[in-house]
């Protein structure tokens, strides 16, 4: 049987690879826009950044029970760990927002440059989680000049947490409606 | 610019990083020898220790007793070692090799934990001495292994990662007489405080008729402290560190045997750990999922549902 933290480590390289590859195409999607040329990788960038974005986000959720499983005490007991879980879950949120509208609202409108900025911020908070991984089991990673990530943990009370998600499934549920034209 | 770029990514891949192994170590913990090779990131890289491995036990390995199993490593002249990571093991196999999957439980690995993994962080003396206190679960006889990795700061070997595996040293397990007073072979020392906490000690024994414990900083004079037998268990209090530090304690059992001691079981004193509610960590969670979903949804103009019936009336009417 694999041991958790195996399988943690097979989970997490396919979450960083897949985001990497995604938050770069995203990069290069904006510079090409930026460049106001006809291109052809410029589709392919697109495609290439949410194709590799959804099988990062697939691997996401194995990646987070295997690494809650693989530590003996608990993502609560460290800091750092608590810093990875909610890095990895608000970089998740993001990239599942950015797959949701490139899927449902396409063609829309919105700028594609904030589009592409979401999906790289999703991707700088996979990498910064990755690296936090690094520095646990290693002691060591590019990211030792951000020491508040390792010792605080900005950490909400529980009706907080509960009030945002309430208020933004609200407010999402309320946006449907309002899309709905009367009279 | 076609060119530059696959020229940049060429340069970039020939370009030899600076690799070293664990710098900051693995921290303490239960690992195969696996460990060895892998923890410093390729087991290629690995070149043979120069240390020299031993490992013993202070007396009679009793079945269902503490042991101590005092591991010695020396030879640190031939190699400039600042931090060093210590294995105990069962078998060479590479997985699979914890001694706590052979019939041992480890009780202290006498740095407040109980793992057959520790790591030193600054080497003082030419000989390190360190101890593991063990319980034989098994009668007859079993292999242990001491194992090391460390780094080299000098020389030629500078940046290089060693692993060193000792020879098979064999630990006959024996019957305990019947009437020999011993402790409950349920009884799982304690191994860690916080700082200011006093230790309540509850020693659960069999056939002892009284019961003394002795506590010491490690290697200083040993203090006698009261105990109270209640029922089966003999209770005694150590006393509250005020700094992170170090105690050792013992039992001295009198009965109808011969008197027995248990070796000197390690407690660290530490500074509180850290620690956050778990389920407001979970909730928060959640709440970065929602939050970070919606905030890309959100920031979107809202398009009218009615938008493409009206686009084609538009368009064909």
């Amino acid at each position: 049987m694999i041991e958790s933290a195996t399988f943690h480590v097979m989970t997490t390289e396919l979450v960083v690879g897949s985001f990497a590859l995604a938050g770069l195409c995203f990069v290069l999607h904006s510079f090409l826009i930026f460049q106001n040329k006809d291109s052809k990788f410029m589709p392919m960038m697109d495609t290439t950044a949410h194709i590799a974005l959804l099988f990062g986000l697939l691997a996401l959720p194995f990646a987070i029970l295997s690494g809650i499983n693989s530590s003996p005490s608990g993502a609560h007991t460290s800091p750092l760990l608590a810093n990875k879980m909610l890095l990895s879950t608000a970089g998740g949120g993001l990239a599942l927002g950015v797959l949701y509208a490139r899927w449902k609202m396409h063609s829309d409108g919105f700028s594609q440059h904030i589009h592409n900025a979401f999906g790289s911020i999703s991707t700088g908070c996979m990498l910064l989680t990755a690296s936090l991984g690094g520095t646990y089991t290693r002691a060591d990673s590019l990211t030792e000049f951000l020491p508040f990530v390792k010792e605080n943990t900005l950490l909400l009370p529980k009706w907080m947490s509960i009030a945002v998600i309430v208020l933004i499934i609200a407010a999402l549920v309320l946006r449907r409606s309002s899309t709905v034209k009367h009279g | 610019m076609k060119r530059k770029l696959v020229l940049l990514i060429t340069l970039s891949l020939l370009i030899p990083l600076h690799v070293s192994g664990n710098p900051g170590g693995v921290g303490n913990g239960l690992e195969n020898m696996q460990c060895g090779g892998a923890c410093h990131g390729d087991a290629n890289q690995n070149a043979t220790s120069n240390l020299q491995l031993s490992l013993q036990p202070s007396g009679t390995v009793w079945i269902g007793q503490p042991a101590e199993i005092t591991v010695q490593i020396s030879g640190f002249e031939s190699h400039n070692v600042d931090q060093i990571g210590i294995f105990l093991l069962s078998s060479t196999n590479a997985n699979g090799d914890i001694p706590t999957t052979d019939g041992w439980s480890i009780l202290s690995d006498g740095m407040g934990g109980s793992n057959n993994y520790i790591e030193y962080a600054s080497i003082d003396s030419a000989v390190l001495t360190h101890s593991w206190i063990l319980r034989a679960d098994e009668i007859g006889e079993k292999m242990l292994y001491v194992s090391v990795h460390h780094g080299d700061n000098s020389g030629s070997d500078a940046g290089n990662p060693f692993f060193g595996i000792s020879q098979a040293f064999a630990i006959t397990v024996e019957p305990i007489p019947e009437n020999l007073q011993r402790i409950n072979p349920e009884y799982e020392p304690p191994t860690s405080r916080e700082i200011g906490e006093s230790t309540k000690l509850c020693l659960e024994t069999i056939a002892a008729g009284n019961v003394i414990i002795e506590w010491r900083e490690p290697s200083g004079q040993a203090y006698q402290l009261e105990t109270t037998q209640n029922n089966e268990c003999w209770e005694a209090e150590l006393p509250a560190a005020l700094t992170t530090s170090t105690i050792e304690w013992r039992a001295v059992l009198e009965g109808e045997g011969p008197q027995q001691t248990t070796p000197w079981f390690s407690l660290v004193s530490a500074e509180p750990t850290w620690e956050a509610d778990e389920t407001a960590l979970l909730l928060q969670s959640i709440a970065h999922l929602v939050l970070f979903f919606g905030l890309v949804l959100l920031v979107r103009k809202p398009k009218p549902r009615d938008s493409e019936f009206k686009d084609y009336l538009e368009e064909n009417i």
